[in-house]
Order: structure tokens, then sequence, then C-alpha cells
């Protein structure tokens, strides 16, 4: 498949702020591909950037291999739902939603054709008439949607659009969302700081830091095959111990600064390293397998109890740590201050 | 139940205050508009009033003046907003003073002043004369009202259409251009619709103020309009003369009129409270090089135009003869002298003002924590009345009041109670209350009510929490109110000139109107209209300085609700 867009080594500043550092990102046709990072992290700038509202320093935006670089945002043919939805409130539905068509001087009855349509695609038939104020958060969202897809744009862009919504009617529109993305075969790109959101609905995921790309992948590659502590932390929740790596008999040890000691641990070039560990990946019983578990004792400090899974904080060897297990009927419960064994798989344990 | 039994007293007793000093009064205007000479009810008054030539042109002059005001306060107006809304530049600030310098001064007050400077004979066309061989008839007869109401109210409309403009959010265009719009389509399809409320809102108070307002007309000598008509008909034929009521109907009938397009103009559509985060304001953009210099011209010229009738006045205070010169030949500080030898009046208006605003501000708080705080029946409408004194000209409350309290003689003295002292204190009261029941409801407003109900879970009485939580968390608000009212009292006019009927009574207000009725009176008049001048700029200084401080330091308090 093609690169519909194709952003090349940009960097934006706002006055002295470096808010974008040589970001480089290439999008294929048909995509949904999501920009994720914590507030302030230039996904929104670089969003802005490629419907025309801010000006790079250097680099270039690429869509469909032509450079719109320095094109006006009238002229890019990118669609961008905003956050606040930014409905005009002295104009009805169907005035809002037919603006585009009528800056590009359609023909009135080409106009109404296509407003029924898209309304019936965004399930608003009906409501034409009303006023934003007289819609809910959920139904100016879809008006918001449906004024952008009228036009038929090259690539659509939402800037976290869920995010004015309540829990209930977030997950339902993912679920629009995505049907809708399959049906109109159009290229997204999604702005959200929700990992939940991000992981669920992309196919590709760029995670931003700092203004820099952390990270580009699949949303499960980038679970498993962090590059860093960022996006290890950002994706999932995680235990991280600060320590060295020792060899000792051709073998790695890892001595944390509290002095616990795992062995057989991936090896890393410098000795000074953190190790990652997720909280599924520790064990409260010893799993049935050939794999080698190292045994540790532990106490437990609290439990939450959160329906599919028991989560535990327990003390190892001073150290804080996040344990989940699968909550079953019938399985033991531990309580504060029990003493437990718990178990580990040195593979599993991610170094850097 | 006691302390209910207390508050539905008070709320009694306010509602009467008004129904004795507002409500009666007007009906009393409507009420004698349609009698006839024997006393039945007719609406033969209004049917002579459009049958006279003076009043059919006094009721098209006033509209005129009205509408010509508007649309030239626009022209100061909108080349000042865009200028501050859509461009990225510092004259800004210039542009804020602007909003609020000329509404330190009432009109009527600068308004011989500016003949000597716009006048036929006054310093520009003097100067235009000499260097040009032409002259401007800024001042000739209507022109003068227009010109003078126009400098002076321009600012309500250049601070509705700046707030209105810096509400719409940047993404409203921002989505436009995203869907293909931009430059003048997308001003007329989206900026200049979303801008409107604003303006209209600016528009109709210019509007309603120069329609009732009678010191400026008066002073420059054009009595072929409503409100003057009315005062002569009363203060020359009498109080039972029906065509100063006529006229006081027509001017209360256009009055609620504008306020209530005012209101709808705002309030149906408050398009700003809509969107909901995102950037404040319209795209900015920076000066092309010319264009900045354009703006800055601009930006000077209105600011002279402004600053006029302060100059003329200060010049007029210390000059000794002005007339067919640019300058003054002389100064001196006579006329501060001979206002020092007559400083009753400022001991008056400040006596007066203070009282006011003071009533206001318990009136303001009382009926604010009345309206929303209890359940009492008929509570909004307490508010609605005491709001309304808004849309009613002072003119007409002063006939009202006249015609009102005349026949009460005082038990210890034979002067009419409409006379007595105390009245322009009520009248000044009820005109102001509008202002401080503003300021002190929108901070009540702010503070949660679960204040109040922790307070009480704790066993603090109705007292202690009005005096421990509520009062000091409405400092801020209560003292805006107060200055603000306090302020606009000391020059009010048009409803005090009724009220008047000896000169050791007088206020400020109507020393200015006598003193400048004759040439000799000028330069003390001036003199009292510095004085006035500094008065309220010092109370306008305080309440900004009051606002920038006290809600810096409350703001902790008041995001409590939210």
């Amino acid at each position: 498949m093609n690169n519909i867009v194709e952003i090349k080594n940009i960097n934006l500043f706002y006055g002295n702020n470096h808010i974008l550092k040589d970001i480089s990102i290439e999008i294929k046709e048909k995509d949904f591909f999501t920009f994720l990072g914590p507030s302030g992290c230039g996904k929104t700038t670089l969003l802005r950037l490629i419907a025309g509202f801010e000006k790079s320093k250097s680099g270039e935006v690429f869509i469909s291999g032509n450079e719109i670089s320095n094109l006006n945002p009238w002229e890019r043919d990118v669609g961008m739902v905003f956050q606040n939805y930014a409905l005009w409130p002295h104009m009805s539905v169907f005035k809002n939603i037919s603006f585009g068509l009528e800056e590009k001087k359609f023909s009135r009855s080409e106009i109404n054709e296509r407003v029924k349509e898209v309304l019936k695609l965004v399930d608003l038939t009906g409501l034409s008439e009303r006023y934003p104020y007289q819609l809910s958060g959920g139904q100016q969202q879809r008006v918001a949607l449906a004024r952008t897809l009228i036009v038929k744009p090259k690539v659509l862009l939402l800037d976290e659009p869920l995010s004015n919504l309540d829990a209930k009617l977030r997950i339902q529109m993912r679920k629009e969302l995505l049907e809708m993305h399959r049906k109109l075969g159009i290229t997204i790109i999604f702005v959200t700081h929700d990992q939940e959101e991000a992981n669920s609905m992309s196919d590709t995921i760029a995670v931003f830091d700092k203004g820099i790309v952390q990270q580009i992948g699949k949303p499960i590659d980038l679970y498993n095959n962090p590059k860093n502590l960022f996006v290890a932390n950002f994706l999932g929740t995680t235990n991280i111990i600060d320590g060295s790596v020792y060899k000792n008999n051709d073998e790695n040890y890892f001595k944390s600064s509290k002095g616990l000691i795992i062995k057989n641990v991936l090896s890393y070039n410098s000795s000074e390293c953190k190790i990652l560990l997720r909280p599924q990946n520790l064990y409260l019983e010893k799993p049935n397998s050939e794999i080698l578990f190292q045994e540790f004792e532990a106490k437990i400090i609290s439990k939450e109890f959160l329906g599919n899974i028991i989560r535990y904080i327990i003390n190892l060897n001073d150290h804080i740590l996040i344990l989940d297990t699968a909550h079953e009927i019938n399985r033991k419960i531990y309580n504060s201050d029990e003493i437990i064994k718990i178990y580990l798989d040195s593979k599993k344990i991610k170094t850097f | 139940m006691f302390k209910n039994f207390f508050l539905g007293l008070t709320a009694i007793i306010i509602g009467l205050f008004l129904i004795i000093f507002l409500i009666i009064p007007i009906i009393q205007v409507l009420y004698v508009s349609f009698l006839d000479p024997s006393g039945n009810l007719t609406v033969s008054n209004f049917y002579d009033f459009f049958k006279s030539q003076l009043f059919r042109e006094s009721l098209y002059n006033s509209f005129y003046v009205a509408i010509m005001s508007v649309l030239l306060s626009s022209i100061f107006a909108i080349p000042l907003a865009y200028f501050t809304t859509r461009f990225n530049f510092k004259g800004s600030v210039i542009i804020q003073v602007l909003g609020f310098i000329p509404l330190i001064m009432p009109p009527f007050v600068g308004a011989i002043a500016m003949k000597l400077l716009f006048g036929n004979n006054g310093s520009i066309n003097l100067i235009l004369n000499d260097w040009f061989g032409f002259k401007i008839p800024f001042m000739e007869g209507l022109n003068g009202v227009i010109f003078v109401e126009s400098v002076h109210y321009f600012p309500f409309i250049l601070v509705n259409l700046i707030s209105s403009l810096n509400n719409i959010d940047r993404s409203m265009e921002e989505s436009a251009q995203n869907l293909g719009s931009r430059g003048l389509r997308l001003f007329r399809r989206i900026i200049l619709p979303l801008s409107m409320p604003g303006y209209i809102a600016g528009a109709s108070l210019v509007f309603l103020k120069v329609f009732d307002d009678l010191g400026t007309p008066l002073l420059l000598n054009v009595n072929n309009m409503l409100a003057p008509q009315a005062y002569l008909r009363i203060s020359t034929i009498g109080i039972n003369d029906p065509m100063g009521y006529v006229i006081c109907v027509i001017l209360l009938a256009v009055s609620i009129l504008s306020v209530w397009i005012a209101k709808i103009s705002l309030g149906g559509k408050d398009y700003s409270m809509l969107q909901k985060g995102g950037a404040g304001g319209i795209l900015k953009r920076d000066f092309l090089p010319y264009q900045k210099k354009l703006a800055y011209f601009v930006i000077f010229l209105i600011l002279f135009l402004v600053l006029s009738p302060h100059i003329a006045l200060t010049l007029l205070s210390f000059g000794t003869i002005w007339s067919f010169s640019p300058l003054p030949d002389d100064y001196t500080f006579g006329h501060y002298k001979t206002i020092f030898q007559n400083s009753f009046y400022i001991k008056n208006t400040l006596i007066y003002c203070l009282i006011a605003a003071f009533l206001d501000i318990v009136l303001a708080f009382l009926i604010s924590y009345i309206v929303l705080r209890t359940k009492f029946k008929g509570r909004q409408l307490l508010d609605y009345i005491a709001m309304s004194s808004v849309a009613v000209p002072g003119l007409v409350l002063g006939v009202g009041y006249l015609k009102t309290f005349y026949s009460v003689q005082l038990p210890w003295s034979d002067k009419s109670l409409a006379f007595w002292w105390v009245m322009i204190v009520i009248v000044l009261t009820i005109r102001r209350l509008p202002y401080a029941l503003r300021a002190c409801s929108a901070a009540l407003m702010q503070i949660s009510k679960s204040l109040e109900e922790s307070a009480e879970s704790l066993g603090a009485k109705k007292i202690t929490i009005f005096r421990k939580i509520l009062i000091p968390l409405m400092t801020g608000g209560l003292l805006t109110g107060f200055i603000t009212s306090f302020s606009t009292a000391t020059v009010e006019l048009s409803a005090t000139i009724m009220l008047v009927s000896q000169q050791s009574d007088a206020p400020l207000a109507y020393a200015i109107y006598s003193y400048m009725q004759t040439p000799a009176g000028r330069g003390p008049g001036a003199s009292f209209g510095v004085i006035g001048v500094i008065i309220v700029a010092l109370a306008t200084f305080a309440t900004q300085f009051i606002i920038e401080k006290k809600f810096k330091q409350k703001k902790p308090q008041t995001n409590i609700n939210l």
C-alpha cells in the first residue's frame, strides 16, 4: 500500500520552545493511525500542522506525494474534527453540514443529496433543522464528523474526539468510528492521550513524548517490545526496578539497588540499568510449565479487587511492586501482611 | 422558623420600598398621560402630541440623533475592535484605555467645552479656516448632540464588540478554513453573525443613553428633542401639564424596547457559552507595515477625539476668557477658588452618593440572597423589579417623584416631600440599584452553597454565616458594586434636576449644569466638572484595582463550586 501522508523532519518552535523535534512519520493509505502521548507532547500540534494551522521552521508534509507544507488550510483537502467539535452555533445542523459543499460551489440538489446521505451515515436523520445547542454531546460530535466527511477529504484528522463524552458513550463512539473507518475506507489520524483508546482502535500508533516520536508500531508490538521506559510505562502498567547487571560464571545477574538478585537476565551492556516487569508476569503460584521459575518471598501490602483481576501491592525486598492475578472463584485470596511466595520467569524481564 | 420569618419580612420591606419609589412614580406618569383636564381617562393627549408640529419634530429629532449616534459610535468602535482582536499589536493597550476613559465623564459635562473646541468659532474650525479656508459644522444644531454623545458612548459598542469577538472560539474560524472557506466569505458567514449579539447589545445601549439624555441637548441649546421638551414643559408650564407626561411615556416605551432588544440579542443565543475548551478569540495576524501606520493613525485620531472633552474642560476650568481663539487668552486659578467657596455642592454629592451607594449594596446583597438562596414565592419578581430601573429614563423617574410626592408635605416644615434632599438620595439609590445588584448576584453565584451548608452543619447561625462566610467571600463583588453605584451616581443629572428646589441642596451635577448655562459661569462650571471627573476616575481606578487584586486573591475560593 502507498503512503498517503509523509511527514519529513519537522521542527516546530513556539518562540524559543522546541515543540516538535525532527519528526518523521509515514502513514499508509486506509490506516487508522494514532498519535499517542501525554498532554504537551506535541501530538495535537503535529495534527494542526498537517491541517495547516501551524507553521514549522523546517521539514515537509506530503499528501499523496504532493508537498503541502506551504498551502493554506483551505487548500489542503484534509478534514479535521476539533476536540470541542467547533460547530457554528448560529447555523442549523443542515447548514453546518452543507457549509463545506457550499464553499466548493456545489449545486443545491447535490448538496441536499449528500447531506441526506451523510446524515444517514452518522445516524442523525431527522435532526437537520436542530441547532447545536439543542443536541447532546454525542450528537454534536456526529454533526462535526458529518460536516467533515461530506467533503470527502483525503485524510480525516480527529483531535481527541472522544474526550468530551462520558465513559459509556465513549465506548460506543469507538465502535462507531471503527465501523465508519471500515465502511468508508478513509485514512484516519487520531490524537489521544488514552492508551486504552489507542490500543483498541489503531492499526498503527506513534508514541510521542517531549516533541519526539518515541516509537511507531502496531499496538501489540509496542506493548511487547517497548523501545524505552517511556513507551513501556505509557502502554500498560509496569514495575520498574533500578540496579545493575553483573556477570558470574557466564550468567547475567541483576542486582537491584536494594539488594534483590535475579538470575539469568538478558544481558545489557551497561552495568547501571533498569528492569521492567509487567504485573501479570509475577505469579503467586508456580505455573505448570517446563520453564525454570525463580522463587522469591514477599509480603502483601494491600489488594484491590478489579473484577476480572485482583491486583496485589507487594513488598519484595523493599521494592513496592504490582502483581496482577486473574480472578477465579475458589482461588485463594491473600490479605495484607501475609508472607507469600512469588515466581517469575527471567525471560520475560526487559532490561533498559 | 424565626430566621425565615425575618428574611420574609425583609423581602416584604424591600418589595414595598421598590413599589413606593419605583413602581408608583412610573404608574403616576402613565396615569397622568391618560388624563384629560377634568380628570377622565382619555387618549386625546397622545393625539394632541402627534398633532403638534414641534412635538413631531422633537420625536423625529430624538430618533435621528439616537440613530446617528449609534452609527457614528460604530464608526469609532468597529475599527478599534477589529485592530485589537484580529492583529498582534501593542496598540491594544491604548484601545483598552479608550474603552473606559469616555465613560468617566457624562456627555453633558463636556458639552460646552466641546463647543469651544469644535464649534463654529472653536479652536479646530479657526485653525481649519486659517489653513484651508473652510469649516466643518461639528457642533451645528443636532450635529453637536450626535458628536458629543458618540464621543462619550462609543465604548459601549467597543467593549461589547471586543468581548463577543474574544468569545468566539478560534476553532470556529479554523473549522471553516478547514472546509475551504476564507477571507471575506468566511468573515461574512462566521465572524459577522457570531459577533452580532455583542454589537447589537452595545448599539442598543448607546441608542438608549442618547435617546434619554437631557443635559447634553439642553446645554447645547437644542430644545427640539423629546427629553428637553418634557423637562421644559414640566418646569415652565407646571407639573399638571399632560404633554410632559406623554413625552415621558414615549421615552419610557423606547427605553424598554431597546433594553429588551439588548437583552434578547445577548440572552437568547449566548454563543460563547456553547463551546468549552480551546483558545478564545479569532485568529490573529501581524500587521503589514503600512497597515500598522494606518492603524496607529486611526487610534490616535480617536484618542484625540475621546480626550478632547477632557482637554477642553480642563482648559476651560483654568482659562480666563476663551472665545474666537484656539486657546484661552490667559490662565487663572480663580474658578477653582469660586468652587471652594461653594464647596457645599461637592459635600452634598459625596453625602448623597455615599448613602445611595451604601443603600444599594445593602439592598443588592439582601435581594440577591433572597433570590438565590431562599424559596420564597415571587422572589424572582423582586429581582425583575429592581433590575427594571435600568430601562427607566432618569427624567421619567424624576417627573414621577415630583408628581407622586409633591402633594405630601413634610411634617416639620412647609416644604414638599418631593423637594426634601432625602428624595435625591432615594432616586439615586433606585437608579443605581441594578449596577450593585448585578455585582452582588454575580459574586453570590460564585459561592457554592455547600460553603454555607458546611458552616450550618457545624452549628453556625444565619447571621454568623453572613458575617463570617458570605460577606468576606463577596467583598470583591460588594465593593465593586458599591464603587460603581457611587461613581455613576456622582454625575447623575436627569433625575435629580427635577428634584432640586434650592441651591443649598443641589449636588455637583446640578451645579455643573447651572453654572455652564451662562458664559460667566463656564469657568467655575468647568472646574466643578473637573472635580467630578476626578472623583469618578479615582473610583473607577479603585474598582479596577480591587477587581484585579481581589479576584486574584479569591480565585481558589471561587473555584470551589466548579
